[in-house]
């Protein structure tokens, strides 16, 4: 080579031309090649700040560089010979190329001695598809190994994962802490296992979107320096289940709240018609026995009374039973809505009355019959009571009132003084029966207003949330083509539950 | 007291059991008062003399507990208390401490009722004379190092009717008990037969009300009672 550039600089414009003209295109093309070699090098140092290795690769990209500039030069030496330009430039690739050569001999046994493993593909593949992210970053959080499932979870491509920040995937707020966290845990060097939740940890995807994680750390001392492996678990699902599983627990919670307190009811207003009944039938049996004529009228007297006081008791059980069922398959009837509210009323009147409760009813003759599932009804109106209840009996402000009143007024609502929370607009048709229940408590703040029908919404303590709640008896009503809505008034406060007429039902509910 | 030279007071909201029960309690010719709420029932109690209140629990306007509550916050030594109750929101323990004598459960006959009320207006000295011929369900014989290192924990408290015992044994609600503790220090013994009307099974206490005393500790229990005059029937500890 040396000979060749000797004769092409000395005898160049003598010689074979042909010759010449190829060792001019080659130079030129060599040049030319080693400016991307060397910007590509360079490009790596800056993208993986605080790697190791960089000095020397740094020195690489210059070495190649100055290669480049000196076959440039070379070509340029044809026309001007500028030689002492050519040399320096020759020297410090020279030098460049040394120092090369330094840094990899030095690093050649470190190189050796990655495991060899790690080059199984086994053992990668093992760690590609892990159902776990898998991260591995060095002291600066440079980001140097990231698996297949890091980049599903993260929606990064590895390329940008690779050489990135970690505290790219952490959300906005957390980063600078997190990069604190980063730094004492490389002091302390302590494993943190992934079970050990440091409260609610969040990760943030490419997308900005961020998910529920779990994170374990375990820091690795190589031949090439301090690095650390996150091990990110996606608990999304988990979380959600978690959630699922309380709400659940709740709700059963609220139920057994609702079977305690309706069989107090139920004790009590059991076990008096059964005082009664046993106390009459004992009394006549003394009379029995005593074998004089038994007085007649004594007699009639107390046998109606034991009649009427057993069909008190079974009237009763009849509304519990109503209550415990769950009803949502019973098939739609004509219902008589001023019988459905006695009983109803009829399940309640003690408990209100021990409260020193008012409770009454104003229901207008001739209500048309309304299809329905009697018990769904039965339950929503209970359910309604159960809260005006708690209203008065919670706030001292109250007045110990509550009113049941039947109405009949047109479906829709025309003069748009409800305030319809959901669905009011789900009746459609021009006759529906109203049945407002309105009681004398504090009234529903504005703020909670809209979050009224919504599941598991309560104003009440803790322990206190009953039965099945205002989002249920909301879509009760609308499965029967009606609506539930808090009126909005200066008045007492006042649910209605608005029931389409008999007739109009299916159109209603298949609106 | 026999009973028919006693006054009752009857108070129940259900108005057909008022009249049930005054009726059986008239015919033993006892003076019958009748109120429908606690309300009405203090009423009674301020203008007439009243030996036995007969009260539901559950009850609109002024329910039985508030009621009993508010004749022990009064001057005047209120009346033996019965409550005849189908369901209350009241522990049974509790409404012994409060200072009620006896609870009947709805539905119930005229012989318990009338037994309830003899019993009642009895002195403690006559109450606790005779011996049950029936043996006792259940057992326990208790030793405690002294009587008032005992009350001082709270292991064993006396109320007007009963005790309340601290005990280890495993005792059963509304059955009888023959109890027999000795005091060490004191060289004192208690020998009784009772009910245990409530069970803590948490706490390991009893509340024990007493039907009879041994004549050998009949003495120092009724001096300590008659010193410390508690309200409570059954104490709670």
């Amino acid at each position: 080579m040396i000979g060749l550039l000797g004769f092409a600089h000395g005898f160049g414009s003598m010689a074979d031309t042909k010759l010449l003209r190829l060792h001019l295109v080659s130079e030129a093309l060599i040049a030319l090649a080693c400016f991307p070699i060397s910007i590509a090098l360079l490009r790596i140092v800056r993208s993986r700040r605080g790697f190791r290795y960089n000095v020397a690769l740094f020195c690489l990209a210059a070495s190649i560089l100055a290669c480049g500039v000196t076959y440039g030069i070379e070509v340029l030496t044809q026309w001007r010979p500028v030689f002492w330009v050519s040399v320096a430039i020759e020297a410090a690739a020279a030098t460049a190329l040394i120092v090369v050569l330094v840094v990899l001999l030095r690093i050649t046994p470190n190189i050796l001695a990655v495991p060899h493993k790690l080059a199984d593909s086994r053992f990668r593949e093992l760690i590609e598809d892990a159902p776990d992210a898998i991260l591995q970053v060095d002291e600066r959080g440079t980001i140097v190994i990231a698996n297949r499932t890091a980049e599903r979870m993260f929606g990064y491509s590895r390329v940008e994962l690779l050489g990135n920040n970690v505290d790219h995937l952490v959300p906005l707020p957390s980063r600078a802490a997190h990069a604190q966290r980063r730094a004492s845990f490389l002091r302390t060097g302590v494993p943190i296992a992934m079970e050990k939740r440091v409260g609610d940890l969040y990760a943030r995807r490419k997308d900005g979107t961020e998910f529920p994680a779990e994170i374990g750390l375990s820091p690795v001392k190589t031949e090439a320096g301090l690095f650390v492996t996150a091990v990110v678990r996606d608990v999304t699902e988990r979380k959600r289940l978690e959630q699922e599983l309380q709400q659940e627990r709740d709700l059963r919670g609220q139920r057994v709240e609702v079977l305690a307190r309706l069989a107090a009811d139920l004790a009590h207003e059991i076990k008096n018609p059964l005082a009664i009944i046993h106390a009459r039938a004992s009394d006549l049996a003394e009379l029995a026995a005593q074998a004089l004529p038994l007085p007649a009228l004594v007699v009639e007297q107390s046998c109606d009374s034991i009649l009427k006081t057993t069909e008190r008791a079974i009237r009763v059980i009849r509304g519990v039973q109503a209550l415990a069922h769950e009803g949502s398959h019973d098939p739609m009837q004509p219902v008589d809505i001023h019988g459905l509210i006695d009983q109803a009323v009829e399940l309640l009147q003690t408990r209100f009355a021990t409260h020193g409760i008012a409770l009454e009813t104003v229901v207008p003759a001739g209500l048309p019959m309304v299809q329905c599932r009697e018990v769904q009804i039965e339950q929503v109106l209970v359910n309604l009571l159960n809260n005006a209840f708690d209203a008065i009996d919670g706030d001292a402000r109250s007045r110990p009132w509550v009113q049941v009143r039947v109405s009949i007024g047109p479906a829709s609502d025309a003069d748009g003084t409800a305030d319809a929370v959901h669905g009011a607009a789900a009746v459609h048709g021009t006759a529906a029966v109203y049945i407002d229940v309105l009681d004398g408590g504090p009234g529903v703040s504005p703020e909670d207003r809209g979050h009224l029908m919504e599941t598991f919404f309560t104003t009440k303590p803790k322990g206190a949330g009953m039965g099945i709640g205002l989002s249920v008896s909301l879509s009760i009503a609308q499965e029967h083509g009606g609506s539930l809505e808090l009126l909005d008034s200066d008045g007492p406060t006042c649910f209605r539950l608005t029931l389409p007429e008999l007739g109009r039902q299916a159109e209603g509910a298949s609106a | 007291m026999r009973p028919d030279q006693a006054s009752i007071l009857v108070v129940d909201d259900e108005l057909e059991l008022l009249e049930i029960f005054s009726a059986w309690l008239g015919r033993s010719g006892c003076r019958i008062f009748t109120a429908p709420n606690g309300a009405e029932a203090l009423k009674v109690l301020r203008t007439q003399k009243v030996d036995v209140l007969l009260s539901d629990i559950r009850m609109p306007v002024m329910d039985g507990v508030t009621l009993v509550r508010t004749l022990n916050q009064m001057e005047t030594p209120p009346p033996k208390i019965i409550f005849v109750t189908g369901y209350g929101n009241i522990s049974r323990r509790e409404i012994f401490a409060m200072g009620v004598e006896a609870l009947l459960e709805k539905p119930l006959s005229r012989p318990i009722l009338l037994h309830t009320i003899d019993r009642c207006l009895m002195d403690c000295e006559d109450k606790w004379l005779t011996p049950s011929p029936e043996p006792a369900a259940q057992r326990a014989t208790l030793e405690f190092e002294g009587l008032e290192q005992a009350t001082a924990s709270s292991a064993f408290t006396l109320g007007r009717g009963g005790c309340c015992v601290a005990c280890q044994l495993p005792l059963k609600e509304a059955v009888s008990i023959d109890l027999s503790i000795r005091f060490a220090h004191e060289g004192l013994s208690l020998e009784a037969q009772g009910t245990v009307v409530w069970v803590d099974a948490e706490q390991k206490k009893a509340g024990i009300a007493f039907d009879f005393l041994q004549p050998q500790c009949r003495p120092w229990i009724l001096a300590r009672i008659n010193s410390q005059n508690p309200r409570s029937f059954v104490p709670q500890c």
